[in-house]
């Protein structure tokens, strides 16, 4: 691998251990700098258009990062606060996919089979979701199991951070990734940066576990190509992890 | 879910919110550098909006933010 491509993936496997050992803003410091080295190889250095592509993508965790530490606390509701943050990201996300002409195909947008992948993917998430909540111990992010929180929980978790975090590593970094280096290369790495990114959890359980499931759907986006699928089994993980687990079994 | 556990105290605002207004700047500058020379072109130009949009949004919102604890 080009060290053009590995420095910054360092970078961010570098900031995101500093979290992990709540070390905060050195670690945002190590992702400003980032930023700032992956600009000048993209503006100055004479790399290749496809690894051009992948240094454009890993701008968008290092953002992921960046606005979460830095969106004011505008709701006293945990939940609603996550809205707003995955919300802003859809916009250096519409960027990517315009600059790199990402098709509609390449992203996995695709709502074929959806009578057959929408109940698997129930399913599967079912289960991802019980065992996270068994490594994680999540605190819900839910006053109290009604209709109205699980509406709201369901669209934060559908709407905005399923979506986002899959386009992100998956429909984007993965199939740039792959382009450059391999099917295996891009399912591995994406799956690597998506349980990286975990480590501001500071438990060494979550990064293994969310490592896994980012290897997992990396794999099943790889055969599938579809993003809703990918997306349900997320949102539908995290619904369960954060939401009804985190309430039933206090 | 990557950002659950963060916590948002006022002093990370805070100090975010410095890190993020000194980045801005930064990015600002390092733009009107960049964008007279030959190395300029229609993907840099995305790139830097890639980064100067979601911060200049994170900016109105942190003003805004301060605004209304002062009212």
């Amino acid at each position: 691998m080009k060290k053009e491509i590995y420095v910054p993936i360092f970078g961010i496997i570098a900031a995101e251990g500093l979290m992990f050992f709540d070390k905060i803003f050195q670690g945002l410091g190590i992702h400003i700098v980032n930023l700032f080295t992956i600009i000048f190889i993209i503006v100055f250095s004479s790399v290749r258009l496809e690894e051009k592509n992948i240094l454009q993508s890993l701008i968008l965790i290092i953002m992921l990062r960046i606005v979460n530490l830095s969106m004011p606390q505008f709701f006293t509701v945990a939940i609603l606060q996550h809205s707003l943050i995955y919300g802003i990201m859809f916009i250096p996300i519409y960027h990517v996919i315009n600059n790199q002409q990402i098709s509609l195909k390449e992203l996995g947008i695709d709502f074929r089979k959806l009578y057959i992948y929408l109940p698997v993917a129930i399913f599967i998430g079912i289960i991802i979701g019980l065992i996270e909540y068994k490594i994680l111990s999540s605190i819900s992010f839910i006053e109290e199991i009604k209709i109205s929180s699980m509406i709201l929980i369901s669209i934060i978790m559908f709407v905005f951070i399923g979506p986002v975090e899959e386009i992100i590593f998956r429909s984007i970094i993965q199939t740039r990734i792959e382009k450059v280096f391999g099917s295996m290369s891009a399912i591995l790495l994406s799956g690597g940066l998506f349980g990286v990114m975990h480590a501001s959890y500071g438990m060494i359980n979550e990064i293994m576990f969310t490592t896994m499931f980012g290897i997992v759907l990396s794999y099943i986006f790889y055969r599938t190509r579809n993003l809703p699928f990918i997306v349900t089994i997320h949102g539908t993980a995290n619904v369960m992890s954060f939401g009804i687990l985190a309430k039933m079994l206090i | 879910m990557i950002i659950s556990n963060i916590d948002q105290s006022l002093e990370i605002i805070d100090i975010g919110g410095k890190f993020i207004s000194a980045l801005l700047v930064i990015l600002i500058i390092i733009l009107l550098l960049v964008s007279g020379t030959k190395y300029w072109n229609r993907y840099v130009s995305n790139i830097f909006d890639t980064c100067l949009n979601p911060l200049l949004l994170i900016f109105l919102a942190i003003v805004i933010f301060k605004i209304i604890l002062i009212v």
